[in-house]
This record gives structure tokens, sequence and C-alpha cells, in this order.
């Protein structure tokens, strides 16, 4: 058949740049406005976000076009800025959602994690100027799907293994008891690998995150996420709870996790964006980032 | 999906312009398609404020699918250049 009788549709550019996914950051909590702050200031969240990103070299500026700039060299980075607010439209009633954030991931490197640890560090930093946090919880959207577990060289099968030692300086009393929600939403992909996982987390060398136990998860464990279903497979209907300790409770050591459980994830075979929530168990001292 | 669009005053010497901005789908014959554009609005430099526009297209499955965002900008009382410039990006959002 001609190709041209074939009726077009949409669809992705062949030799575009390769994106790992989109990647999505909820903070749950209180927020203490800043006193000194304009409550009805225009520096919103977005602004915050982006350019921080900047300011830390983060932000990937290698798909502008079009411009008179065509023949710089431009910045590659993590990501590229969605979208980012204080406020969100789908989110829970008394949830307590004070920010939220949303990139696109780029590649990743064959040795370096999923940029959740940076990318929530920018989310931090944007929350702490509107205010003092107290998170609650943290909430993820992980774009598994753009991590090739055959690409990792034998040094790096799970490369967030190689940053441990940046939480080995620290006050032993720090340690946090939280519960982390794994969510494959529709596919009761994760679910079915529970085991797996959680012996796969527990083989690496590592003590940033400790489990005691786990089980299966329904709908109702974990905090409806503001985000359209459509993104990710969801509603969270099908996911595994891990009840254990963080070696502190900050965006870090969630990031640091967060990272390590997406390549545990897609080396046992998950393909697919996971819906990911640690949720901090007992009350503690203020702070959060 | 959303894209926004905004300006920066560069060596401009006016300080206002007319922004507005589209988004296209990306189709297999090699086109981008328009599917939606932001109301044009008069913003001042886009120096961290929230003066921005704001184009939405609903999406129709989740299949992943190449967007540009263009943005244009008449910088009030100036005569502009001719470019066009715009953001690529792989997202997860099939409008077709």
């Amino acid at each position: 058949m001609p190709e041209r009788s074939v009726a077009a549709q949409p669809g992705v550019v062949s030799g575009a740049r390769r994106a790992a996914g989109t990647m999505f950051a909820a903070l749950y909590g209180e927020l203490v406005p800043h006193a000194w702050r304009d409550p009805d200031s225009e520096l919103d969240a977005y602004s915050m976000f982006y350019h921080r990103s900047i300011a830390m070299g983060w932000l990937d500026d290698t798909s502008a076009g079009g411009g008179i700039e065509d023949s710089m060299r431009r910045a590659p980075g993590l990501w590229g800025t969605n979208d980012a607010g204080w406020a969100h439209p789908l989110a829970a009633a008394k949830a307590g959602l004070i920010s939220w954030f949303q990139v696109g991931a780029s590649a990743v490197a064959d040795d370096r994690p999923l940029p959740v640890q940076p990318f929530l560090r920018c989310a931090a930093d944007a929350t702490a100027r509107a205010g003092t946090p107290t998170l609650s919880a943290v909430q993820l959207l992980l774009p598994v799907q753009g991590l090739d577990p055959a690409s990792r060289p034998p040094y790096a099968p799970v490369p967030a293994v190689l940053t441990v030692p940046w939480f080995a300086e620290r006050d032993p009393e720090a340690r946090t008891p939280v519960e982390v929600n794994i969510n494959s939403g529709r596919d009761p992909a994760i679910p079915a690998i529970a085991q797996q996982l959680t012996d796969h987390l527990g083989r690496l060398d590592q003590d940033v995150f400790t489990c005691g136990s786990h089980g299966v998860a329904g709908q109702d464990a974990v905090i409806p996420p503001p985000l359209d279903d459509r993104f990710w497979n969801g509603p969270p209907l099908h996911g595994v709870v891990l009840r254990g300790e963080l070696v502190e409770w900050s965006c870090d050591a969630v990031g640091w996790l967060a990272e390590a459980v997406a390549d545990c994830a897609a080396h046992l075979g998950i393909r697919a964006p996971l819906l990911f929530t640690v949720t901090r168990t007992t009350v503690g001292p203020a702070g959060g980032r | 999906m959303s894209g926004h669009g905004w300006w920066k005053k560069g060596n401009c010497t006016g300080d206002r312009a007319n922004v507005y901005n589209c988004l296209y789908e990306w189709y297999t014959d090699n086109s981008w398609r328009q599917k939606a554009c932001s109301p044009h609005k008069e913003l001042r430099p886009y120096t961290g404020s929230g003066d921005r526009t704001v184009a939405h297209a609903t999406c129709n499955s989740s299949a992943s699918t190449s967007w540009r965002n263009h943005v244009d900008v008449d910088v009030i009382g100036e005569s502009d250049t001719s470019e066009w410039p715009s953001n690529q990006a792989d997202v997860p959002c099939w409008v077709g």
C-alpha cells in the first residue's frame, strides 16, 4: 500500500532527543508563610522552581529552537520545566498539599539515577521561598519507563548506591519511621513483585532505608495524587507499602530512596510510571528539607 | 497538557509586548498541527512574575507524542525580528 494512502496520526519524531518521561512531585504538610512575604506576590511556584533550576545548572535548554540564537550552544540538563503551583484543582481535600512541580526528565545517563534528589532540592528550595515547611509526606511520579537496566554498567546496577556515603555523616537520632507506598495504578505489576522488590532493596549495600515489613496496599492507602490518571495509568489501585526507617526525614533521603526503588523496579521488569509516596509516621521537629 | 509563553526584555526599549503561544502536535506525515493557542495578552517582561500566557490541549490518551510550544512576541512600538522560537518535547499526551 502506498504510504501516502495511510492516514497520518500523531506520533513521536524519530531521531528526536531521548527523554525519560514526566516526573512529578507533590509536597504535603504545613507551610508557615514568611511574615515578610507579600501574600499577593506574583513570584509563583513555577517562577521559583524555574529560576532555581537554571541557577543550579539543572535546566535542560537543548530543545529550544526557531530563534535568532539557533547556532548557540545550549545547556543540557536534567529536566525541562512543565508547570508548578502552590495549589492544584485535583488535590484531595485535607491532604495538606503545599506545592507541586512537574518536569520532563531528560534521558538518564547509564551510570546515574533518575535525578530525583536534585528535582526535590529545587522543589524544596522553591517552597521554602514561600514559607517554612513541615513536611508530612512527599509524593512522586517516577518515569521508570525511561530507565534501561540493560545499559547499567557493572559498577552501577543501581546508581543511587554510589551516593550512599552522603548520608553517612548524620545524627543517629535522625532516623525516622516512614511508610513507602509504591503504586502501579490499574496494572497489578507492583503487588506481583512485592517480595522480589523488598528482597532487591534489602540486598543493596545501603542503610538509607531499612525495611521492617511490607504488604499489599489498596487505593485508600495512598494520598490521591493531584494528577490526571492518564499521566500514569492511574488511579492508584495496585500498590505495596513498605514500613521502615529513613536515615533522616529529608527530601534528600526521600529522593535517594525513590532513585533506588526506580532502578530496582526496572531491574524486575517494570516499564511504566510508578507513583511513589513516602509518609512520615511519627511527628517530629519542624523541618523537612 | 499546557504550554506557557513569556518574554524577556533583552535589548528592547519597550516594556510591554503582545504575547501568545500555541501547541503543535507532530503527525506521521512529518507535519506539526496546531492544537491549541492561548489568548493574546499584553505582558510586561517576565522577571519571575505570573505574567505568562497559557495554551491548553486536552489529552485523549497517554501515548507518547512529540509536541512543540511556539511563543510569539510583538513588542509594542518596536519593529520585531521574525523568528518564532519553540521548545520541543515528547509528552505522554495524544490529542489526535
